[in-house]
């Protein structure tokens, strides 16, 4: 099975911390629509200390390096993004045996559990409009694709185009969770700004292996 | 841009919070390394009482903080819930080894952030129990009242909550009392004009000039309707319908009366507000212990106000006539 190393999960992490702090004012747009507007503004300052915490030291282990970013994302940013975008990194990583490396296979469960874990807390369903639309289907294709043993380029690049899916369904939902709920028929037309979010972490993971595995 | 008086957006939280401390020496300090402050005297033997929530809302959250009030605020970012780790902070300041009580708006962010901020307080042996504020008739049916969005309502709330504390009573009384006050408070709220995020070039929501909504929320979310500008008369009718409908509140019974401006709003147009309210109260047969109009949950320059009643028993009344002091209200 390939394999991705702690040096190189820090690498991918801090090419998203970059991408996203670039996007923040699309992400603020997408939030605006149906939400409160603060959106990018959260993901930025979060990924801007995620980043300061993976370039301040050399990781031995991947799953420190996930949950370095997911616990900083936790503590800096505050918001139900806050801990939603730090439990995506955070809670698939936390209570593991250190490793050195990882398959695609360990590397898919760390989404699967934030997934599980993600919709423990906070309660969201499928269909609600939240990054759940983005993630279900992004964790399904990255466990077909670490059954069928492909290599971490082409596991990424499924797992964006699911990603992408997820989000463009999730303009057809009514928001059911937080305060684009009470928006109703108004949310329909407009994607998810955590499903936004979630394509462009997704998106510049992808891009990373592709240049460098 | 919309003119602010700020300096780099990415300092508004930090030095909002320093000007207030630096008004106040000696009575509130802050909790270094987070956006939470403290008293500098906390009464032993009392339960904690923790508030708070996003920025840009003042004076809620940061300034409900003195005599009979909370013990320690924790703030987010604007808009934005405090993370768990300013919350534990707040709880470790606030706590006497009598647990602590949080009291904050029923909203995702905030739910999700205290509720782990409880767990890591958890661990660290402090007992924690939580109300959350769900006052917005506007914003879900009553049979989905845990839906419902936090508001104003906090200004009676964590009022009730503080004093209870104040008073010597345990954790599982004070959060008995301040669910009480809770459940017999209600608010709807209308919407003139958007605010905007320092440091934003665009407001949080658009409203065309003419227009308004009937229930919208402080962070511009969508109320009942939107509709035509209306006299102030008119306005008060409408919404003071839906609140009275909405308990019900019923003739005989005694209440508190709050109007809260959003920002912008001029105290003028507050007490235009006002006048109605309590004629209209006062035909209903519905009596008024105390009315207060101000800016006290209010979202950066928005435009509009909303109207808070709360049902008094002897307790709650007791409760609120005690004698307080904070930076929002003084008796």
């Amino acid at each position: 099975m390939a394999k991705i190393n702690a040096a190189q999960v820090k690498g991918m992490l801090i090419s998203v911390a970059d991408r996203v702090i670039a996007s923040k004012e699309m992400l603020c747009d997408a939030d605006r629509n149906i939400g409160d507007g603060d959106h990018g503004i959260g993901m930025a300052k979060g990924f801007e200390a995620a980043r300061r915490e993976l370039m301040a030291r050399d990781f031995s282990d991947v799953y420190t390096v996930f949950s370095t970013v997911g616990r900083t994302m936790i503590r800096e940013m505050g918001g139900a993004s806050g801990i939603i975008f730090g439990l995506l990194f955070f809670a698939g990583a936390k209570n593991q045996q250190p490793k050195g490396e990882i398959n695609t296979q360990e590397f898919a469960e760390v989404f699967e559990k934030a997934l599980n874990e993600i919709q423990l807390k906070g309660q969201a369903k499928p269909g609600d409009k939240t990054i759940v639309d983005g993630l279900v289907p992004m964790v399904e294709v990255m466990k077909s694709c670490s059954a069928a043993d492909v290599n971490f380029k082409t596991l990424l690049s499924e797992a964006v185009a699911a990603a992408e899916i997820g989000k463009e369904n999730s303009k057809n939902y009514v928001a059911r969770y937080g305060k684009a709920k009470t928006l109703g028929d108004r949310s329909i037309g407009f994607p998810d700004p955590g499903c936004v979010s979630l394509v462009v972490i997704a998106d510049t993971m992808n891009k990373w292996a592709q240049e460098n595995m | 841009m919309v003119k602010k008086v700020i300096n780099d957006p990415k300092n508004v939280v930090q030095e909002t919070i320093e000007g207030y401390l630096l008004m106040h020496p000696g009575e509130f300090h802050l909790i270094e390394n987070y956006t939470a402050i403290v008293k500098n005297q906390l009464e032993p033997n009392r339960v904690g009482l923790v508030f708070g929530g996003g920025s840009g809302h003042e004076p809620i959250f940061l300034e409900y903080i003195g005599k009979g009030y909370p013990d320690a605020i924790a703030m987010g970012n604007i808009f934005a819930a405090p993370s768990p780790d300013i919350v534990l902070a707040a709880t470790k300041a606030a706590d006497r080894g009598k647990g602590v009580l949080y009291v904050y708006g029923n909203y995702a962010g905030d739910n999700l952030n205290f509720d782990m901020g409880a767990e890591l307080a958890e661990l660290e042996g402090i007992r924690t129990e939580t109300v959350r504020v769900w006052d917005d008739v506007a914003s879900a049916p009553p049979e989905r009242m845990f839906d419902r969005r936090g508001i104003a309502g906090d200004f009676f709330v964590i009022k009730i909550a503080g004093a209870a504390c104040e008073d010597g009573l345990d954790l599982d009384e004070v959060k008995r009392v301040t669910t009480k006050a809770r459940d017999n408070t209600r608010t709807m709220g209308v919407a003139m004009s958007p605010g905007t995020i320092p440091g934003e070039n665009t407001p949080a929501f658009t409203l065309p000039d003419d227009e308004i909504e009937i229930g919208m929320g402080l962070h511009g979310e969508p109320g009942v309707r939107r509709g035509k500008m209306k006299p102030a008369d008119e306005l008060v009718d409408e919404m003071l319908s839906l609140i009275i409908a909405d308990l019900p509140f019923q003739a005989g019974d005694e209440v508190c009366v709050l109007i809260d401006g959003f920002g912008s709003t001029t105290r003028m147009e507050q007490f235009i507000a006002m006048r109605r309210t309590l004629q209209n109260l006062e035909k209903l047969g519905i009596k008024v212990h105390k009315a207060e109009a101000g800016n006290y949950a209010t979202c950066q320059e928005m435009a509009g106000f909303s109207i808070t009643l709360m049902k008094l028993d002897d307790e709650l009344k007791k409760y609120y006539d005690w004698h307080v002091w904070s930076s929002v209200y003084k008796n």
